[in-house]
């Protein structure tokens, strides 16, 4: 990336930190049962993104995946985009926030991950007659729930976890 | 060494603050102090109701820009002068 363009992105991205940080439109996202009914919506569309793709088809889980869109992009404004703002934009307590919010996001992340991971094991070995030969067989829409999902997963967990833990993100 | 060490304790120490008593007598906002030692404003309400301790850094500059002692405005027992805030940290 050249210097101007460098220089150019810097400046939009410390433009949109200003605007997020002083923002007062979205205020009602920021009281504690939005914040809670946001992570609990973006936490079940987790699991119906992907049930949407294997059982009601390819629409659906478009369709979910766009309101699995729009409920990340409010749980983001909730927490004022705390997870995903450069470091220098944060003061001293939203930066110690955001970094105890990762540990604990990345072990909610990592559990999932285990839990699938052992799952789909767990299931080669029961379901397959000759593990030796059995082989996986996955649809195009099955991979496209498993991806979605774990996109979903990986882009909210962060914000969820953020939006739970700070008790008074609306003073 | 690890044994003298011990484990750390889960809650931080507490630190109870005036700060509030202090800008309401410098009749500051919590918007213009935050503008002044850099921080956001919700930082500023934090430190005031206790649910924040302060960097020494952050204490220092607030201290400067009330001009006031910083043991004054934070402090490891509960001050028994008015404007203290008995909260705990978080």
């Amino acid at each position: 990336m050249s210097t101007s363009r460098k220089e150019k992105n810097e400046q939009l991205v410390a433009e949109r930190a200003e605007r997020i940080m002083t923002d007062t439109r979205f205020q009602g996202l920021r009281t504690r049962p939005a914040r809670l009914g946001l992570s609990v919506a973006m936490t079940a569309l987790i699991v119906l993104i992907p049930a949407a793709w294997v059982v009601l088809g390819s629409i659906a889980g478009i369709v979910a995946v766009l309101v699995g869109i729009v409920v990340w992009w409010l749980l983001r404004m909730s927490v004022r985009l705390l997870a995903d703002l450069p470091e220098e934009y944060l003061d001293e307590r939203q930066s110690s926030l955001r970094n105890r919010t990762y540990v604990e996001a990345y072990r909610w992340f990592g559990g999932l991950v285990i839990l699938l991971a052992g799952a789909g094991l767990l299931a080669f070995i029961v379901l397959g007659e000759d593990p030796d030969t059995w082989r996986v067989a996955l649809s195009y829409n099955a991979i496209m729930g498993i991806f979605w999902m774990l996109e979903a997963a990986a882009l909210s967990i962060p914000s969820i976890v953020l939006a739970l833990r700070d008790r008074e993100l609306q003073r | 060494m690890l044994l003298l060490m011990g484990r750390k304790p889960k809650a931080d120490e507490p630190v109870y603050s005036r700060l509030e008593h202090f800008r309401t007598e410098h009749d500051i906002t919590r918007q213009q102090l935050a503008e002044a030692v850099e921080v956001h404003y919700q930082t500023i309400g934090y430190l005031e109701r206790g649910e924040y301790s302060p960097s020494l850094a952050l204490a220092l500059r607030i201290a400067r820009e009330l001009d006031i002692p910083v043991g004054e405005l934070f402090s490891l027992t509960p001050f028994t002068e008015p404007g203290g805030s008995n909260e705990h940290v978080a």
